[in-house]
C-alpha cells in the first residue's frame, strides 16, 4: 500500500470518528449550527479525498451526503432522526469501505448497490412534495454500472456518468430536464425511469416530475457540469472506471502488474512534463532538470513504482528530452505492468489486518524532538567511552579508571533509561481515542433494548500505550453491553425504586502508580452474591461447601469464572457464551487484571487494572538463600530493618508492628518453599509489600540491586507457576525471576497465615 | 384579462429585446415595462401584473431585492431574475424567494421554458 | 394545441402529437389517454417533446406508433412499451 493511500485511510477514519461524535451531539441538540457545520465540512472533506482516488460509488454517496448536509446547514432540511440515522449509516459504510480498500485494494462488490440506496435516501429527503418517498430497492441500484454495462471493454476516452433527478416541481420553474440532456456533449447512453414508484392512475399529476435520468458521456467533465450548472443540487456526476482499469482489476494477481496510476500521481508527472517542455536558459535548465527528476522519482516511489522511478533516473543522464519522453511513456502506459521491482512492493497489500496491529502512529512532535535530543546526548556519552579505553591502554591507574567508568556507566544508564521511556511515550495515546467510540455503542445498545442510557466519560486524557488502548475496545464493549443489558433495570423498575429513568454508565480512567485503571460503572441493580452462589452450584462450577466458605467479595469475583453467565437467557447484546472470563483473559494478555465491586440495588463497577506501558519496570533485586529474585518496585511500600526481637510469633505465623499496625511477616525463602534456612543476624531486612489489598512484610536475606528493565510476561513452564510475575535478563546474562507478591500469597500451598481483620 | 408580463431593466435596449421575445413566444400576452424597482412598484399599483422578469444588476434596489419584495405580497407570482453573473450564491438567493434564474443574454429557449412554467403556475393558482 | 384528436373520433383513433409539444400538452395528452386507454399515440410529427409529455407516455404506456419525430427522443429514448 502506498503512502498516499495510507494517509487517506488514516484521515478518513479520523473524519468518520469525529463526524460520528458530532452527529450524536446533534441528535441531542439539533439547533447546534456549529455542529451541523462541522458535519458538513467532514463530509465535504471526505468527498474531496475520495475523489482523488478511483471509487465512483463511494464518491457519489459522499456527494449526496454532502448535499444533504449542505441543505441542513442552510436550514432547508430538518436535522431529524432520519437525516442523522442516514448519515451515521453512510459513515458506517465509509468505514467498512475504507477497511476493504486497505485489505483488498478495492471497494466490496456490494458498494455500488449499497451506495445507490443510501444516496437515493438523501435525495428523497431533499426533494420536496408528498410524492417523494424513501428510496428502496425499487429505485435504481447501480444505475451507473447498469447503464455502463454495454460499454464495458470498449476502449475510449474516460467516461462520466450523470444522474439527474429533477425536483418534482421543476416544470413550474420552467425547467425541461430532457432539454438539458439534449445539450450534453459526447452522449453515449441515456435512460429515463421513474424516480419513485408511481401513484395510482387516477392520481397521476402530469405536471409533477417523477423522473430519474441517467446518462453517460465521454466529454470532459467540466463541459458536462456546465450544462447542469443551474440545477447542480439535483445532479450527481461520477467518473466511470476506464476499460483498461477494469481489465486490470479483473486481471488477477500477477505479481508484476501495478494498479492504474492515481490521478494525483499522474497530475504531478504531467506537471513535470510541462515544466520540462518550457524552454529556458542553459544554466537554469540544469537545475530545473534535476528538480523535475527528483520530484518525479519521489512521486513514483511513493506510489510503489520504483522500477519506473529508476527509468527516470537513468533518463536523467541523457538530458531533458529523454526524461520528458520517459515520463510521457510512463503516463500513457498507465495500465502496463510496472517493472519487476514493483512486484515485491505490492505484497503487503493483501495482508490481513491482525486485531492487534498498530500500523501507523500519530505522534506529538514535541515528543519526537525530546527523543532526538536524548539520542544526541547518548552519542556524546558513548564517545566518552572511547576516551576511557584509550586511558586504560595508556596504563592509567585502575582505581581512578574504575571510578571514571562507573561514572560513564551511570550517565549512559540514565540516558538509555530516559531514551527508552521517551521512545515508549511515543506510543502513549490518550484513552479518549477508545472512549469516544462508546457514544455510538451505548446509543445503539440502549436503542436496541428500549432503555434510556446516559453515558458519562471521565479521565479520558489519561494515557497508555497505543497497543493497550487499542486492545481495550473489545473487552470494554463487552462490559458496557453487559452493564446495559443485565446491570441496568428497565425504566419501570427504576422508577419504582426511585432511580432516574435513564440508566447511568460511567466510563473512567485514572492513573494508579505505574499503571492505569479503566472502569465501567453502572447505577443498576448490582450483583447479588446470593444469586451467584445459587448459580454457581446449579451450574456445577463449585461444590456447595466451597461456595459456603467464600465471602461475598470472593463470590462476586466468580462472575469471571469460565462457564458462568449471569442472565436467565443470554441477553440480546451480550452474546452467546462470551462471558466475563473473556474480559479477564483480555486483561491478562495486556499484562493486567480485572476486579469487580458491587452493591445490590446500587450498581456495579468493573475495573481493568492495566500497565500503562509495555515498558521498563523498576525492579528491586533481592537475595533469598543463594538465589536472587526480583520484585516490582511499585509493589514495595518501604524497606525496613527490624531487630528480630520485634518480630513475634503469633497464631499461625509471625508478625511485627509497623507504624502502629500489625503486619504479618514472611520469609521469602519459606514462601518459595525452602523451610530449612536458618535465620541470619540480629536484624531482619523487611520489604513491606502491598498485594491483593493486604499489607505484609517479606523478609529477604539481602538487597542486591535496583534495575530498570523490561519484564517479559511468564511463558512456558515458568508461566504455570503461581507467584511468578515474569522474567528479565540481568546484565550478566542470568535470567531473573520476578515475583508477583499477590500470586505468591494467594497460592494455596503457602503456609497458613495470620487472619486479616 | 390577458396575462401581463412586467419587464424591469434599466437598459432600454434590454427591455426592447425582452419585449420582442415575449411577443414571439406568447403573442396573446401583454407586456409592461419599468426601468427600476420604484417604477416597477408604480406599474403594479396601476395595473394587474401576472408575471415578472427582473434584471439583477440595477442601480438602487437590485433584482433579487425586488423579487423578495414582490414575493412577500404575491405568493404565487412567477418571477424570473435575469443575470449574466451565474454565481452559486445568486442562484441560491433566487431559489430562496422561489424565483427562477435566467442567464443573460436571454435566449428564446430559456425564456420559453420560464414562460411555460409560468403559464402552468398561473393555471394552477387560477383553478 | 399540439395534441390533436378529431372530435368525432371513435375509440381507437390515434392521438396525434404535432410540432412542438410544450409542457402544457402533458395534461391534455394525459386526459385523452385516460379517457380512451385503447387509443394509440402517433408521435411521428412531434418535432420537439417536453419532458412532461414524455413522462406521460412513460407513465400511462399507450401503444406508440412509429418513430418519434423529435430526433433526440428517437435516438436516445426507448419508446415506453405498452403497459
Amino acid at each position: 500500500m502506498n503512502d498516499l493511500l495510507e494517509q487517506f485511510l488514516d484521515e478518513t477514519r479520523e473524519l468518520v470518528q469525529s463526524a460520528t461524535e458530532d452527529l450524536l451531539a446533534l441528535e441531542a441538540a439539533p439547533d447546534d449550527t456549529e455542529a451541523v457545520n462541522r458535519v458538513f465540512r467532514a463530509f465535504h472533506t471526505l468527498k474531496g479525498s475520495v475523489g482523488l482516488f478511483d471509487f465512483p460509488p463511494w464518491f457519489s454517496l459522499l456527494h449526496a451526503a454532502e448535499d444533504g448536509l449542505s441543505a441542513a446547514r442552510a436550514g432547508t432540511l430538518a436535522v431529524d432522526a432520519a437525516l442523522i440515522d442516514l448519515s451515521l449509516e453512510t459513515l458506517d459504510a465509509t468505514g467498512r469501505w475504507a477497511d476493504a480498500v486497505e485489505t483488498e485494494g478495492t471497494l466490496p462488490g456490494t458498494a455500488d448497490a449499497e451506495g445507490s440506496v443510501l444516496a437515493g435516501r438523501y435525495r428523497s429527503l431533499l426533494s420536496s412534495g408528498p410524492e417523494a418517498r424513501a428510496m428502496d430497492a425499487s429505485a435504481l441500484p447501480g444505475w451507473a454500472s447498469r447503464l455502463a454495462e454495454p460499454l464495458r471493454g470498449v476502449e475510449g476516452r474516460p467516461r462520466i456518468a450523470v444522474r439527474y433527478q429533477p425536483r418534482s416541481d421543476c416544470f413550474f420553474s420552467g425547467d425541461d430536464p430532457l432539454g438539458l440532456v439534449r445539450k450534453v456533449p459526447g452522449l453515449l447512453a441515456v435512460s429515463v425511469e421513474p424516480a419513485a414508484p408511481w401513484s395510482p392512475d387516477e392520481e397521476f399529476d402530469a405536471f409533477a416530475c417523477n423522473l430519474a435520468i441517467a446518462l453517460i458521456s465521454d466529454a470532459p467533465r467540466a463541459e458536462i457540469e456546465a450544462v447542469f450548472r443551474l440545477v447542480g443540487d439535483q445532479v450527481t456526476v461520477v467518473d466511470l472506471p476506464t476499460a483498461t482499469d477494469q481489465r486490470n482489476a479483473s486481471g488477477g494477481t500477477i505479481s508484476a502488474s501495478a494498479p492504474a496510476m492515481e490521478p494525483v500521481v499522474a497530475a504531478i508527472l504531467a506537471e513535470q512534463v510541462r515544466v520540462l517542455a518550457a524552454a529556458g536558459e542553459a544554466q537554469t535548465d540544469a537545475g530545473r532538470l534535476e528538480a523535475c527528476a527528483r520530484s518525479v522519482m519521489n512521486t513514483l516511489r511513493s506510489a510503489g513504482r520504483s522500477g519506473d522511478a529508476d527509468r527516470c533516473g537513468q533518463a536523467l543522464g541523457s538530458g531533458p528530452d529523454a526524461l520528458r519522453a520517459t515520463i510521457e511513456a510512463i503516463l500513457t502506459d498507465r495500465s502496463n505492468a510496472a517493472s519487476p521491482t514493483d512486484g515485491e512492493e505490492d505484497h503487503g497489500a493483501s495482508e490481513p489486518l491482525g486485531g492487534d496491529a498498530v500500523r501507523t502512529l500519530r505522534v506529538d512532535a514535541a515528543r519526537v524532538d525530546a527523543l532526538v535530543a536524548l539520542v544526541g546526548e547518548l552519542v556524546v556519552a558513548r564517545n566518552g567511552l572511547g576516551y576511557l579505553a584509550a586511558r586504560a591502554e595508556a596504563g592509567e591507574d585502575a582505581g581512578m579508571l574504575a571510578r571514571a567508568i562507573r561514572e560513564a556507566d551511570a550517565n549512559i544508564g540514565r540516558l538509555s533509561t530516559s531514551l527508552h521511556r521517551s521512545a515508549i511515550s511515543l506510543r502513549l495515546t490518550p484513552l479518549s481515542s477508545v472512549f469516544r467510540r462508546f457514544g455510538r455503542q451505548v446509543r445503539d445498545a440502549a436503542r436496541g433494548l428500549g432503555k434510556d442510557v446516559v453515558l458519562v466519560v471521565e479521565g479520558e486524557a489519561a494515557e497508555a500505550d497505543k497497543g493497550i488502548v487499542e486492545n481495550l475496545f473489545e473487552p470494554l464493549l463487552h462490559v458496557v453491553r453487559n452493564a446495559i443489558d443485565h446491570g441496568l433495570e428497565d425504566a419501570v423498575n427504576r422508577r419504582q425504586v426511585g432511580k432516574p429513568e435513564a440508566g447511568r454508565i460511567c466510563l473512567a480512567a485514572e492513573q494508579d502508580g505505574n499503571g492505569i485503571v479503566v472502569s465501567v460503572s453502572d447505577d443498576g441493580r448490582g450483583i447479588d452474591p446470593a444469586f451467584i452462589r445459587r448459580r454457581v452450584v446449579d451450574r456445577g462450577l463449585l461444590q456447595p461447601e466451597a461456595v459456603a466458605s467464600m465471602d461475598d467479595a470472593a463470590v462476586t469475583e466468580l462472575i469471571f469464572a469460565p462457564g458462568f453467565s449471569t442472565a436467565e437467557s443470554v441477553g440480546a447484546l451480550s452474546g452467546r457464551g462470551v462471558g466475563m472470563d473473556a474480559v479477564r483473559a483480555a486483561a491478562a494478555r495486556m499484562g493486567g487484571r480485572v476486579s469487580v465491586e458491587s452493591r445490590v440495588g446500587l450498581g456495579t463497577t468493573i475495573r481493568l487494572h492495566l500497565p500503562q506501558t509495555i515498558a521498563l519496570a523498576r525492579i528491586m533485586v533481592v537475595g533469598a538463600g543463594t538465589e536472587s529474585y526480583g520484585i516490582a518496585m511499585d509493589a514495595v511500600v518501604e524497606v525496613v530493618r527490624r531487630p528480630r526481637t520485634c518480630i513475634h510469633a503469633v497464631a499461625g505465623g509471625n508478625a511485627t508492628v509497623l507504624r502502629g499496625r500489625t503486619v504479618p511477616v514472611f520469609r521469602l525463602v519459606e514462601l518459595l518453599g525452602r523451610r530449612d534456612r536458618p535465620l541470619d543476624g540480629d536484624d531482619a531486612l523487611l520489604l513491606v509489600v502491598r498485594a491483593n489489598g493486604e499489607t505484609i512484610a517479606v523478609e529477604v536475606d539481602r538487597f542486591e540491586d535496583h534495575i530498570d528493565t523490561v519484564v517479559r510476561p511468564p511463558a512456558g513452564l515458568v508461566g504455570s507457576v503461581a507467584g511468578v510475575g515474569g522474567t528479565t535478563l540481568l546484565s550478566d546474562g542470568r535470567v531473573l525471576l520476578v515475583l508477583d507478591p499477590g500470586g505468591i500469597l494467594a497460592d494455596a500451598s503457602v503456609p497458613a497465615r495470620a487472619e486479616d481483620r | 384579462m390577458p396575462t401581463t408580463v412586467l419587464i424591469v431593466d434599466d437598459s432600454k435596449l434590454a427591455r426592447l429585446v425582452g419585449a420582442k421575445l415575449l411577443r414571439q413566444l406568447k403573442p396573446d400576452w401583454e407586456v409592461a415595462e419599468a426601468a427600476n424597482a420604484d417604477a416597477a412598484m408604480a406599474v403594479m399599483d396601476e395595473r394587474q401584473v401576472d408575471v415578472a422578469l427582473l434584471d439583477f444588476n440595477m442601480p438602487g434596489k437590485d433584482g433579487l431585492e425586488l423579487a423578495a419584495d414582490l414575493r412577500a405580497s404575491r405568493l404565487h407570482m412567477p418571477i424570473a431574475v435575469v443575470s449574466a453573473n451565474i454565481q452559486d450564491e445568486i442562484i441560491a438567493r433566487a431559489r430562496s424567494v422561489d424565483a427562477t434564474f435566467l442567464p443573460k443574454p436571454l435566449t428564446e429557449e430559456a425564456l420559453a421554458g420560464f414562460l411555460s412554467g409560468a403559464a402552468l403556475r398561473l393555471r394552477r393558482t387560477a383553478s | 394545441m399540439a395534441v390533436v384528436r378529431r372530435v368525432d373520433a371513435g375509440p381507437g383513433t390515434p392521438v396525434r402529437l404535432e410540432g412542438v409539444c410544450p409542457v402544457e400538452d402533458a395534461e391534455t395528452l394525459a386526459s385523452l389517454i385516460l379517457e380512451d386507454p385503447s387509443a394509440p399515440v402517433d408521435w411521428t410529427a412531434c418535432t420537439r417533446m417536453h419532458t412532461a409529455v414524455y413522462q406521460v407516455l412513460l407513465r400511462l404506456r399507450p401503444t406508440i406508433l412509429g418513430t418519434s419525430g423529435d430526433p433526440f427522443v428517437g435516438r436516445w429514448l426507448t419508446p415506453p412499451s405498452p403497459g
